[in-house]
């Protein structure tokens, strides 16, 4: 469960996040959309206790995420997939993160087997990597320690379109068992195929939140809401 | 980077179990984070890394090769006098404050200036306790690096002594030793509160070893400034104790050297740390 409750965020003299509130039940996949420069990364860093808030707060599984015991391998989290040094393999940031989440190593070979990267692979240094390869390097340290929430900014940047498929089923299967997910994405037409609830984001304040039946109402295509709702905050939008 | 053309990717199903999520936490994991697991974490990042590992074996060579010129140097210019291992421990152990502060700025910034940030306080939030961790990771490396470096001097003067036919003392003078140790860690310590400060490795390794040269430029003005500055500078300040000279007007020195670039550089850090925001 993730509960945002009127997440304000100030840079200067503007609200990157304009009193933000929303709830994402177990069971759920919520896609989290809106344009660039909207809120979304701001927001889920707020949730993950990355960036302080100026007000309101966020709570995962009933508390802020700091409070936490072990926090990552309860919530799985990919914001940012370049985020790693490029001088360390991907195999020894898993062992990295396996080690401080007190997980077996057994673990490590079970996740890089799901993502698809090879062991050569996961030996070589990060640096090396393709946007593809460290994706799916951030997937499977999300995953790594068993979490029961997944937080993922645009998690299928730079899968092929059998990997957008395989992250398809991930993220339905996961919220099957009863997981919580949520993700930003710009892939309209994949948040329609997998996800419970839409959350729209335009200019730091929430445009749109409920099941995509209620938000897409009698028209029913995700493009057009979305574009209809964010046509005053969008750079297009503003430029027309 | 080939594509993921043949990767199997195996279905997601088998990443849960089979059997559905309870409300309590159904992983293997460990229930909360140890210290004594953030230290291994942070002793790992050490070398983990390809500039990491260059980096020590760097600062291994160095010691042996200080020592292999001393030893030379003995053989060449004092033929007579037999070698001093404990001389020879010195100097390895005293090579290490060259380049180990270097690693210890690389552990504190790099977080930053490389992006494991996100990473590293995702895993572990309370920021405090990791830069803990690292100290704790930097002084074991340190004083597992004094130990290493003054067995690298013994093996050469062993093959000074087989190969080379010196005639080596080898009585270990331990108070020296000691204060070399402490010389090189406490160099380690103020890299780290460097990189701590500034989260900004080339920075850091810029300021850490510009800032005694201005010193001593500045100190060149008058014995008046001469003076004054003394009382930050903790090589020179250490070094009338290490030879037995117990003045008080010496400890001060250590201390207010110590206070002005470990102790208020780790304290700004810490500040700046614990409200950064990372991207």
């Amino acid at each position: 469960m993730i509960t945002v409750t009127h997440l304000t965020k100030r840079y200067g003299d503007t609200n990157a996040v304009n009193d933000v509130s929303f709830t994402v039940k177990p069971g759920t996949v919520a896609g989290f959309l809106g344009p660039n420069g909207a809120g979304k990364s701001t927001t889920l860093r707020a949730i993950l206790g990355l960036t302080p808030p100026t007000s309101g707060g966020a709570t995962v599984l009933g508390v802020p995420y700091a409070q936490l015991p072990n926090p990552a391998s309860r919530v799985g989290s990919l914001l940012d997939a370049d985020a790693l040094h490029p001088g360390r393999s991907g195999r020894e940031n898993l062992a990295l993160a396996a080690l401080a989440q007190g997980v077996g190593r057994t673990r490590i070979a079970e996740v890089l087997d799901l993502v698809g990267l090879t062991d050569k692979e996961a030996r070589k240094r990060v640096g090396t990597y393709s946007l593809g390869m460290k994706q799916r390097l951030g997937i499977a340290m999300a995953l790594l320690g068993d979490p029961s929430v997944l937080i993922l900014d645009e998690p299928a940047n730079g899968l092929d379109p059998a990997g957008i498929v395989w992250m398809r089923d991930l993220l339905r299967n996961a919220a099957s068992r009863g997981c919580t997910v949520l993700l930003s994405s710009h892939l309209l037409h994949e948040v329609e195929q997998v996800a419970d609830q839409l959350i729209i984001i335009g200019a730091g304040r929430i445009l749109a939140d409920g099941s995509p039946a209620d938000v897409l109402g009698s028209t029913g295509r995700l493009e057009d809401t979305y574009l209809r709702l964010t046509a005053t905050t969008s750079r297009e939008g503003l430029a027309s | 980077m080939t594509t993921t053309a043949d990767h199997s990717l195996h279905a997601p199903s088998d990443t849960f179990g089979s059997s559905p999520r309870t409300a309590a936490h159904a992983s293997s994991a460990a229930p909360t984070v140890a210290l004594g697991r953030l230290v291994a974490v942070e002793a790992r990042k050490l070398v983990d890394t390809r500039a990491g590992r260059w980096l020590l074996i760097a600062t291994f060579a160095l010691a042996t090769l200080t020592t292999a010129l001393l030893a030379y140097g003995s053989a060449e210019f004092a033929p007579g006098k037999p070698l001093l291992a404990s001389e020879l421990a010195n100097t390895a152990i005293g090579s290490l404050t060259v380049l180990l502060p270097v690693l210890a700025i690389m552990l504190a910034a790099s977080e930053w200036t490389q992006q494991g940030a996100l990473v590293t306080f995702t895993l572990e939030p309370r920021r405090l306790r990791v830069l803990a961790a690292k100290v704790c990771a930097l002084v074991a490396a340190a004083l597992v690096s004094c130990v290493v470096a003054a067995g690298l001097s013994l093996a050469v003067a062993g093959v000074a002594s087989g190969i080379g036919h010196q005639r080596v003392d080898w009585r270990l003078d331990a108070a020296v030793l000691v204060w070399s140790a402490a010389a090189t860690l406490l160099a380690t310590l103020q890299g780290f509160a460097f990189g701590a400060l500034l989260m900004n490795t080339p920075a850091a390794i810029v300021v850490y070893f510009v800032t005694p040269m201005l010193l001593q430029a500045v100190s060149a003005i008058g014995s008046k400034v001469a003076d004054a500055l003394s009382w930050l500078n903790t090589s020179s300040a250490m070094a009338p104790i290490a030879q037995g000279a117990w003045n008080d007007v010496h400890w001060g020195k250590v201390a207010v050297s110590i206070g002005v670039w470990v102790v208020l550089p780790l304290i700004a850090g810490s500040v700046r740390l614990v409200r950064r925001e990372v991207k």
